[in-house]
This record gives C-alpha cells, structure tokens and sequence, in this order.
C-alpha cells in the first residue's frame, strides 16, 4: 500500500515520541524519516530500526558526550536521530574541521540531517561510512554504495559537489512490519480513554438530529 | 499641496493581536479563503458540469460534479447515503454520514468511481491515492431537510424564517486535505495558482457541496411530489450555506503551523494598516463603507446563538452597531486618515467583537490595496524548521523574552495556570482537553503549551553563560528542542504565537477555532458548548452556473432588498 508522506511525517513522530524521546527530537525524526522516503529509501524501516534500538534509552545515554573531537555517546553507541540534531545545529562548524562520529547506529538516519546542514552552510557537504558515501547540496542528493549499514564509524565533512540529481517519490511504500511498529509505538502517545474524558474530553453537543 | 511626508501608521502588535479572546472575536474580510476562491473562479472564467447524476428514489446514490479552470479539471464525487437518525453524529469518531465526498484531481473514470465508492462511504476507515485531493463527509440539518422536502414535494417553498434560523441544509463534519487518509500531499497542489493560497481545495470541494446539496433537495422533493413539486426558488437556494460542525481536533492547527498562522494574521495585520494610512478617503469609498456597514448590520441580525457566551458576544456586537453607526452618523469618513480615526475610536467604544468587525468592514473599499496580499498568505519557507545551533544563548534569552517575556510572570505552579492538558485519546484518536489534576493524562500531553514551555526552558537558561551555544544548549537539554525551535521561527513570524495561556482553567478551545474559521470566511459562529462550534459557509454565494454573472466577492453581504 502507498502512503502520502504527511502519513509518514504523522506517524513518525508520534512513534518516535512513543519512546519517551522530547517532542523536539520527534519532529526531527518525523522530517527526516519522511526526507529519505522522498529520496526512495527506506525511511521507515530505518525509524523502525532506530526505534527498536533505543526504547528504553534516555536521550543522554545515546547522544553524543561533547561536540568537542570525535563524538561518542556515553553508552558507547550513538542514536543517529541525537547525532543528527546535533550534525544539523554543529553545521557551521564543517567550515573549520569535519566532524567524526563513532558507532552510530543506523547511520542511514544521518542523511536527512547532512542534507540540513548543506542547507544552513550553502555548501556541498559529504558523509561516509565503509561501503556507502552521499554528497548533499542542501537541494540534491547522490549516494554510492548501500546505505543500509546496522552501525558505522561516519564521517562528516565539507567538499566535493552533486553530480548527479536523485529523483524524488512523493509517496511512501513502508514494509508492512515496520509500518505496523511504528503504529504500535505511536499508541502509546494516545491516553488510555476514561467515562470523564468520553463524556467532557471533546466536548460535543449532546445532540446532532436537529 | 505637498505634505510632509507621515511616519507610516504601523500595524498592530503581536501583543495586542494575539490574545486568545481577540483571536475569538476575528470576522471574515476580504482575504478570507472562500472569496479568494470565488473572486478567482469569476475572474479566470470557470466554467462547471455534472457529468453524473445517478441517485435513487430513497435519495441514495452517486454524482459527479466538475469544475474547470484555464489549466485544469477538479471534480467532486459524492456519494449519497440513507442514515438512520441514531447513527447520525458530528464527532469525529461517527462511522456513518448522509453524504460522503471526495476531490478528484481531474475527471474521474467510471473505475476511478468504482473504486473510490469502496472507500470513500468508510472515511477513516477506507483509503484513497494521490489522485484524491480531499476527503469529507456531511449530514443533514433533519429539521430543516424534511422541511424543505416536504414544503417543495407540495408545491410550496419553504418557510424563509425556518431558513435563516438554521442557515443550511447540510454540515460538513470533517473536510480533509493534505494527505489525510492516502491522499495526495499538499505539495503536489502548493504550487498551482488556484491552489497555491490556503485551503483552496477544501474551499472548493465545500462549494461543489453546496451545489450537490441543492440538487438534491430538489431531486427527493420532485421524487416523492412527482409533478405537484416545485423547484427551489433561487434567492432561497442562495441564502442557504453550508454547515460546518468543529470540534477540538481544529485547535491544534494554529499552534501546530506558527509560520502558516503568523502569514495569515500578518497579511490581515498589513492589510489593515494599509487602509489606516489612506490619508483622504473618496466619497464614493466612503459610501461603500456605509453600505457594506448596512448589509453587514444584516448579517449581524441573522446571527443566532444559544451558546451563554455568544449570547453575551452577540449583545455586545449589537450595542457596538448602534454606537458605530451613531458615530460614523456624525463622520464624513473622508479627510484626515478617516480609517485610523474609526480604528481608534472602535479601540476606545467597542467590544472586542466590534473592533474586530471594524477592522475586517474597512478593508472592504479597498480591494487594491488588500486583494494582492493573498499571495502572502501560505508557507512557501521550507527552511523554518530547521534550528540554527550557531545562535547564542543570550540571543535566545532576548528572543524568550521578547515573544514569552510575559509568560516566565505567570506562577506555573498554580493549578488555575496549568489545569488543562491537551491529550489524544486512544479509543478514537482524538484530540482532547482534560483536567490534568483529576484524569491520568498528563504524561501523554501534546505540545499545545507553548507559553508553559518557554518559561521552563526561561528557567533552564538561568544556568548559562550568553556565549555559549543553542547547540549545547541542546546537546544536554534535548526537551526544550521544540520550544527553541518556535522562538527562533519568532523573528521573522513575529504574529506566530498564541500570547495566552492554552492551559489555564479559563482557556476557551473555542476562540481558537473561530479565528482558524474566521480566516475560511465563515460566518454565523454558533458555539454548542466551549469546544465545539458549528458556523457557516457560502451563504449567499453564487452556485457554480452563476460565477460568470452574479457577485463572487461580496456575497457574504446579505442583498438588502432582499431581505426586506
């Protein structure tokens, strides 16, 4: 089944929340899941990844420890939603040195975030990991290799230039396993409904055959 | 003479603008999103069709109805249902609907309606695709409905006082766009001059609404009275609108697109202070203003509610008309900047109600200085989600203390302050608004807080230095992302934020419904309780064969005449 992207951006965020991540970090998750299914990648089945990977973690235990030198998380894994916020308000710093991240888990995820930081430099900005490269001008894309790594050493950095535009999807076809999970967590943004809440909570009219 | 030249008379503030019961107290004008469509339609000379017609004795069945512009096609197809009275309900969770519709982008195919009649009748619970671009469903006003039939199968028209108590034959319930339910993204129409400004679709697929709902009231009565039926007298058809019934799942909107809000009242806001600066006025501007003053007095008098607020409202707005008129009585509205004079005194001698109604009456004579202000009104920035990590800490200081300054005064602490949690509910995915002190819905609250939320991160600021940065600020404080996000969207969308309190004990859901509302262009606000209010929409517009020759921009003014 296609989806229309705004489903995926919904969804996305209400899943990524679903784990106790900050309303913040969802709507990140949500642009960014929705910017790699625009891209034909598999946006969802990444989240999903990501998701699993880091239900039951605090955003501190998966976010990098200082933006100082390479960034690790204190766990020793980063989530690539956390290292991505961080690539996305870091951008300025790609003009002074590259920024080197280590074991960052679905590193797929930081491509929507290279993107943002292309945009906020007005430049070409590259990210590598073994086996996949992508060079992003904040407008187009280009990837070599299969981005679909489970975690990676990555590094990010300015240079190189497009050369070749990816066409983009307007809808989305998720895996139905992944789109199911992340269904799954998005309901535990919705409360559990109560006679008070039936009754009050919306508010309507007590009739409507008039 | 030459003058020297004048200090521009600037807009209002945010400050003033944006307080929650100002917001509920905003009028339609002549940016609402139903006049920009029907001005348009007129202008580039749509023509429309029903290529389809096929409905039952028992009023069951499916029609087609299309609208053609210079470039493209637009169709409506509704599909016409029998509901029993126990299952018919407003809320968003009711699971069946007299009618049922969708936008087709284009002509549909005998498949195309095939296939959508497996879907569209479920709503929620069907899909539609990318060639779909929007999904509603409406019932009807029973009282009204039986009588019309009834009246018309006999030969008579109806009764005109039955009418103007209820406005319209139908209400929509819910009207989806973007992507709803597998329909096609926003983006793909964004681009399109017809559909470029706000809502345009959902304007247009409300308009075709209106034309079905018509022809069908006319079809059941012709049915059931074979030939002792009369058609529906014109003036009658015309007056009626189409209902529209809300509920809270609208309020979230405006806190939920700051930059799409702020484009909204900033282009009413700039409209406004354009015509406050017109220095002299012509007379025949002048006696434009009085008439359109006069039919809006009309449309004042039509306005009924039975809600205990607008009641109060609606005897304020009254008393507001026999002071304006007294007043304007002894104007010339033509030297000395006579519409900054009236807004000031409107400031000065009116309710909320009237000065909002004042500011929305002035723009009326001016459509060159207003009309082009459309183009601003939807979100063409793409960039605005993105946070600048680079920003200091005491520049977001300042920020937080220019938009929310007033917010990090206000004792969070207090249950009065903080007593209500917007939540979705599980059992229909709904948005809700509880008590957060006695229901278990705190910790799944949406946020819809934003004042709230920005004195806690005003709070979190008092322990750093104003040169670091917002990227370490977040790097360590990843749950004020959202609100730094919205400060930093503040600069350049300055009218963004609501400036009240969304939670307190006295919010009113209501307020922020009738001003998304106000900007379609609805009229006749009638609140069912604080968070539900039904309104109207088209009444008195052409139908579809009478773009080419009737007004499509003032018909939100009753005709006097025909009132008499």
């Amino acid at each position: 089944m296609s989806f229309a992207l705004n489903e995926v951006e919904a969804t996305s965020k209400k899943a990524t929340r679903g784990i106790g991540f900050s309303w913040g970090i969802a709507e990140e998750a949500a642009k960014a899941t929705r910017w790699l299914c625009a891209q034909g990648l598999p946006g969802c089945e990444t989240l999903a990844a990501v998701l699993t990977d880091n239900d039951g973690k605090t955003m501190g235990d998966v976010s990098p420890m200082s933006l100082d030198g390479v960034w690790v998380g204190a766990s020793g894994r980063l989530c690539p939603l956390m290292a991505g916020a961080s690539l996305n308000d870091c951008a300025g710093k790609l003009t002074l040195n590259d920024i080197s991240m280590n074991n960052v888990s679905n590193p797929m995820m930081l491509l929507p975030f290279t993107h943002a930081a292309a945009r906020h430099v007005g430049a070409t900005v590259s990210i590598s990991w073994d086996g996949f490269s992508a060079r992003c001008d904040g407008n187009r894309a280009t990837f070599e290799g299969t981005p679909d790594a489970v975690s990676a050493d990555v590094v990010v950095s300015l240079m190189g230039s497009v050369t070749k535009p990816e066409e983009r999807e307007t809808r989305a076809t998720p895996s139905g396993d992944s789109w199911q999970l992340l269904n799954q967590l998005a309901q535990r943004t919705y409360a559990p409904a109560t006679e008070q809440s039936r009754l009050f909570g919306a508010g309507a009219g007590t009739t409507d055959n008039d | 003479m030459e003058t020297v030249a004048q200090t521009r008379i600037s807009p209002r503030s945010p400050a003033q603008v944006m307080r929650l019961s100002r917001l509920g107290s905003l009028h339609q004008c002549r940016l609402s999103f139903m006049r920009i469509l029907t001005r348009r339609m007129q202008r580039e000379r749509w023509t429309f069709s029903r290529p389809v017609f096929e409905i039952d004795d028992k009023g069951v069945g499916v029609a087609v109805y299309s609208a053609h512009g210079p470039t493209r096609s637009y169709s409506l197809i509704a599909f016409a249902h029998d509901l029993p009275p126990e299952m018919r309900s407003d809320r968003v969770i009711a699971t069946a609907w007299d009618a049922t519709f969708t936008l087709f982008d284009g002509i549909p195919t005998r498949e195309d309606i095939d296939r959508l009649s497996k879907n569209v009748p479920y709503q929620e619970a069907g899909r539609v695709t990318d060639s779909e671009i929007s999904v509603s469903r409406a019932n009807r006003s029973v009282r009204l409905w039986e009588h019309f039939v009834d009246a018309l199968a006999n030969g008579q028209q109806p009764d005109i006082e039955k009418v103007n108590a209820v406005g319209y034959l139908m209400r929509t319930t819910a009207v989806y766009g973007s992507g709803k339910l597998g329909a096609a993204d926003r983006e793909k129409t964004a681009e399109r001059p017809e559909t470029n400004a706000p809502f345009q679709v959902e304007m247009l697929s409300v308009f075709l609404t209106r034309a079905f709902v018509r022809d069908l009231v006319n079809f059941m009565a012709q049915s059931r009275g074979g030939d002792k039926a009369v058609a529906l007298d014109p003036t009658i058809a015309r007056s009626l609108g189409i209902g529209n019934s809300t509920g809270l799942g609208m309020a979230p909107y405006i806190v939920n697109h700051p930059v799409l809000f702020n484009n909204w009242i900033t282009v009413r806001e700039e409209a406004i202070a354009r015509v406050r600066n017109v220095i002299t006025a012509t007379v025949s501007e002048a006696n434009d203003f009085r008439a359109v003053l006069r039919q809006s007095e009309r449309n004042v008098a039509l306005w009924k509610s039975e809600h205990p607020i607008q009641v109060e409202k609606l005897a304020d707005l009254r008393m507001d008309l026999d002071r304006l008129n007294a007043f304007v009585a002894g104007e010339d509205l033509i030297n000395d900047h006579p519409w900054h004079r009236l807004m000031n005194w409107s400031e000065a001698n009116l309710s909320e109600e009237g000065q909002e109604l004042v500011a929305s009456l002035i723009l009326e004579p001016y459509a060159e200085l207003v009309d082009g202000l459309a183009a601003c009104l939807a979100n063409t920035n793409t960039d605005s989600f993105h946070i600048n990590g680079a920003m200091s800490v005491g520049e977001l200081k300042d920020l937080l203390n220019e938009c929310f300054g007033w917010a990090c005064d206000v004792n969070w602490q207090e249950r009065e302050n903080c007593a209500r949690a917007w939540y979705v509910s599980e059992e229909k995915l709904e948005p809700r608004l509880g008590e957060r002190f006695e229901e278990p819905i705190a910790e799944y609250e949406q946020p819809l807080a934003p004042a709230r939320d920005a004195a806690e991160l005003n709070a979190t600021l008092a322990d750093w230095a104003s040169d670091a940065s917002v990227a370490e600020l977040l790097l360590k404080h990843p749950e004020h992302r959202h609100t730094v996000r919205r400060l930093q969207v503040h600069v350049y969308a300055p009218y963004g934020e609501i400036q009240d309190n969304t939670i307190s004990a006295e919010v009113l859901p209501i307020d922020m419904l009738r001003c998304k509302l106000s900007f379609f262009g609805a009229t006749h606000f009638d609140p069912r309780s604080d968070r539900w209010v039904r309104i109207c929409m088209y009444g008195g517009a052409p139908y579809p064969e009478e773009i080419s020759r009737r007004d499509c921009d003032r018909w939100v003014y009753p005709e006097l005449e025909a009132a008499q």
